[in-house]
């Protein structure tokens, strides 16, 4: 009885099997794929030797009509754009009227050359992996050229196999994990789990929705049997609460394998290097930088800290080298003027944009923002010690 | 090496706690040793800090070695006199018991599934604890608060407040400051700033709630409900991961699990002279919950005084307390708010510090429906990593379980934690604190100070529907 009923189930899950990768692609130097594309609110498009142009004044769409016979979960855009773009990709749902269009933001980079952005709509609310119609919705002053748009889509079991995958896929100890953990997600292709923690929220579903699936499935099993075959209220719940355990301990197992990979990448990266080459989760080297700079700033009430971004980068010098405090450049050189003698010691950090000009003062996008000074000490280009020289003392003139 | 400083800098306040609890119980003991132990470890500590605090704005000592060790000295042999004369002239104390597991032995497959889940959690305990002590601190929180201040307190020696300490401290000199306070005597001790060092006492501080849990369930339910429901709260993601790390959130759930488990217990403990030694410690407890974190003050100080007092008019009702009993508990529970509240209140009011936590309560509030916060709350409890499946399981558990709910043995707890999870959601839903919780920076955090009595009463409601026959 059983062996028939898994027969069964494995036949049905044939065609779920057998169906791999489906891609359709779309090249826009086409002449017969130009004449598809259609535009509202926008001049009409140019037709170059390898793509299309769109150069826009005001707001408008460029859209095409979709007739692919598979379902697509993931888009890829091949485009170059000399100053990028924010536009919107929208698509038509099944039944949905003409003009009816839903859609998502998307960021183009500035680019000469061809380059790519992947959309992977599985994860986007709303989708239709059938829908009727796809497109951009572009904002005045947009310049891009498309080159081709492939369209792919994968068969039922390679999304439970990258969903079984992506559920293991684990993210990294970052600022917000104090407060909170994205926990296991679910997603449908590879596009996206490569990618899955880099986008804050995950464009990803819940895993917790598989296992609420799983339990009340398995809850209805369980009643159902014991409906049968007459079990008792306690019998059923004690086997839904084992159930319950092991899903718990899949969880503990999942979450705990998170940390556990994270604290051995620590292990690897902090513990186990010398100092000067060990790295720590997003401030990489600063613990060792605090730890060398010290002996500098000692002496110091306040120093100025350059650092690419301020928080956490300020306040872990600021713990560090208490009771000497950094302050950022417009504090720096404010202080100097009321005081008439700012810090004198300026650390920059991970700043390979910072040149120090002949003058001798640092420059920050060409503009000065210390006074003259020299560089005492170089750990790496954009990280240094930066020691600002004494002001001439002038002595008053006697006159005779 | 560094690390030994951390066993002799506890050592002290962890025997003044238990000369405290000690002195509290009376002759008639109601908690097992090493819970005895626990309790005076995190009471003691506590304890310790506060009277450290006090020595110093009263302007005797000064946050050094010798201030630290003046203040400790002194706690252990004044608790340790009074210790002596209530060994010397009270009758032997009957010992005490804790309920017997059943006789039947457990089925051989669920003692390897324990042990394994245990030996996990060790492993992972271990883990997350090499890791605390040997690498920088990372987070906001403890660089721009419970580590800073610390810093402060252990170069300055003295108190963040005024015009020069608020400049170091601005708004966090209005948090009680134990947790720094803890630090900087560990680093006085040992000469030097050790991150290892100061961090370490987390691990403890993450350990306590843990055995605390276990002896709370084992006073109910037998062993093996008692290990499991210490796995369930050490598998939490967000619990587990803040308690490795130099955050306050476990440390306030380790007072809270205490002061409402001790306060549960002694409502509904049958035997009046065991019951009068549970109310005493119950009002310890919720006095030194006063100088663990603004929120133990302004939010679960007022739930749990309700409880207290519901609870004993209703013993005075049903007769099972005398006139003088009350009055009693009343006097101690008063005398432990008066004791600890006092001074801290007056402190914070005469130098215009605020009360609340991330936000002053006075200033800082304003009211009204606040959208979006219903859907984050559904996200960050249903939906993410933080909790396994520990809140559907408890709505799961007090739809099956209803009628027991509020029955005399688990009604003071379950009315403290509904209480509890309620006011957090409302003041979320109706106030400007909604922030927090829409940027996820605050929302979990007071779920995690509940979370070790989410744990007791979900396994106990658990127990309780798995035992009934039809």
């Amino acid at each position: 009885m059983r062996l028939r009923f898994f027969c069964i189930l494995i036949l049905l899950a044939l065609p779920f099997m057998a169906a791999a990768k489906e891609q359709t692609v779309f090249k826009l130097n086409d002449r017969a794929e130009q004449a598809q594309w259609n535009t509202i609110g926008l001049p009409p498009v140019i037709a170059t030797a390898n793509g299309i142009r769109i150069t826009t004044k005001q707001k408008g769409t460029l859209s095409r009509p979709l007739a692919i016979d598979h379902g697509i979960d993931v888009v890829t855009v091949y485009y170059t754009s000399p100053r990028g773009a924010n536009l919107s990709f929208i698509w038509r749902k099944r039944g949905s009227t003409a003009g009816q269009y839903m859609q998502i933001p998307i960021t183009l980079k500035p680019s000469a050359v061809s380059t790519s952005i992947v959309i992977d709509m599985g994860a986007v609310g709303g989708w239709d992996p059938h829908a009727q119609a796809i497109g951009f919705q572009l904002p005045p002053s947009t310049d891009i050229t498309l080159h081709a748009i492939e369209l792919n889509g994968w068969s039922g079991m390679e999304k439970v196999i990258e969903m079984t995958k992506c559920f293991w896929t684990f993210d990294g100890i970052k600022a917000h994990s104090i407060n909170f953990f994205w926990g296991p997600l679910l997603c449908s292709s590879s596009v996206t789990r490569q990618n899955l923690y880099r986008n804050q929220p995950p464009l990803a579903h819940s895993g917790l929705r598989a296992i609420y699936a799983i339990l009340a499935l398995g809850a209805v099993i369980i009643a159902l049997r014991a409906w049968m075959k007459g079990g008792s209220r306690r019998t059923v719940l004690l086997q839904f609460a084992a159930l319950f355990c092991a899903c718990w301990i899949l969880l503990d197992i999942r979450m705990g394998a998170e940390l556990i990979t994270t604290w051995t990448y620590d292990v690897r990266s902090y513990l186990l290097q010398p100092v000067g080459k060990r790295v720590f989760r997003k401030v990489n080297f600063l613990p060792d930088f605090a730890a060398a700079i010290r002996a500098s700033v000692a002496d110091q009430d306040r120093y100025v800290l350059l650092v690419p971004t301020t928080d956490t980068f300020m306040n872990f010098m600021r713990y560090q080298t208490y009771p000497s405090k950094p302050v950022t450049p417009a504090d720096g050189l404010a202080l100097s003027e009321a005081e008439g003698s700012g810090p004198t010691v300026w650390l920059a950090y991970e700043r390979p944009d910072l040149v120090v000009s002949s003058e001798g003062r640092i420059l920050e996008n060409g503009t000065p923002i210390s006074p003259p000074g020299q560089i005492t000490h170089e750990f790496m280009k954009g990280t240094f010690i930066f020691r600002t020289l004494p002001k001439p003392v002038t002595q008053p003139v006697k006159i005779q | 090496m560094t690390l030994l400083w951390l066993p002799a800098g506890l050592l002290l306040p962890t025997l003044s706690g238990w000369l405290l609890i000690r002195l509290c119980e009376g002759r008639h003991p109601v908690l097992a040793a090493l819970e005895r132990w626990t309790l005076g470890f995190l009471f003691g500590l506590t304890l310790t800090m506060f009277v450290t605090f006090c020595a110093h704005i009263a302007g005797l000592i000064l946050f050094t070695r010798l201030g630290f060790l003046a203040v400790q000295a002194a706690l252990v042999l004044m608790l340790g006199i009074g210790r002596l004369l209530q060994w010397k002239f009270s009758p032997p104390p009957t010992p005490y018991a804790l309920p017997p597991t059943p006789s039947s032995r457990s089925p051989l497959w669920l003692t390897i599934a324990l042990s394994l889940l245990l030996l996990w959690t060790l492993a992972k305990i271990a883990f997350g604890s090499y890791i605390l002590v040997t690498t920088p601190p990372y987070f906001d929180d403890t660089l721009k608060n419970w580590n800073f201040r610390a810093k402060v307190f252990y170069e300055t020696h003295a108190l963040d407040v005024g015009p020069a300490g608020a400049a170091e401290s601005g708004v966090l000199s209005s948090y009680p400051p134990t947790v720094s306070l803890v630090k900087a005597s560990l680093a006085a001790f040992a000469g030097q700033w050790d991150e290892g060092l100061v961090n370490s006492v987390h691990i403890l501080w993450f350990l306590a709630p843990l055995i605390l849990l276990y002896y709370a369930l084992r006073h109910r339910t037998s062993l093996p409900w008692a290990l499991l429901g210490t796995y369930v709260l050490a598998s939490l993601p967000l619990y587990f991961f803040q308690g490795v790390n130099a955050y306050a959130d476990v440390f306030l759930s380790a007072h809270l699990l205490a002061a409402a488990a001790l306060t549960a217990r002694g409502l509904t403990e049958e035997e009046g002279r065991r019951r009068a030694g549970l109310l005493r410690l119950s009002a310890l407890a919720c006095g030194l919950l006063i100088f663990t974190k603004n929120e133990a003050l302004v939010l679960y100080l007022p739930l749990l005084l309700s409880v207290f007092l519901g609870g004993l008019f209703l013993l005075r009702k049903r007769k099972s307390m005398t006139r003088r009993d009350v009055w009693s508990a009343f006097a101690w529970m008063a005398g432990g708010l008066l004791a600890i509240g006092l001074p801290w209140v007056l402190f914070k009011w005469t130098h215009g510090l605020g009360f609340g936590n991330a936000k002053d309560i006075s200033t800082s509030y304003s009211f009204g429906w606040q959208a979006g916060v219903p859907y984050v709350l559904w996200v960050n409890t249903f939906f993410e990593g933080n909790w396994h499946l520990l809140f559907p399981l408890l709505l799961l558990l007090i739809a099956l379980g209803r009628r027991r709910l509020f029955s005399s043995a688990l009604a003071p707890l379950s009315l403290f934690v509904f209480a509890a999870i309620l006011l957090q959601i409302g003041l979320f839903l109706f106030t400007s604190l909604s922030v927090e919780a829409l940027r996820q920076t605050g929302l979990a955090r007071g779920f995690v100070q509940l979370a070790p009595l989410v744990t007791l009463l979900t396994v106990v409601l658990l127990r309780e529907v798995l035992r009934e026959k039809n």
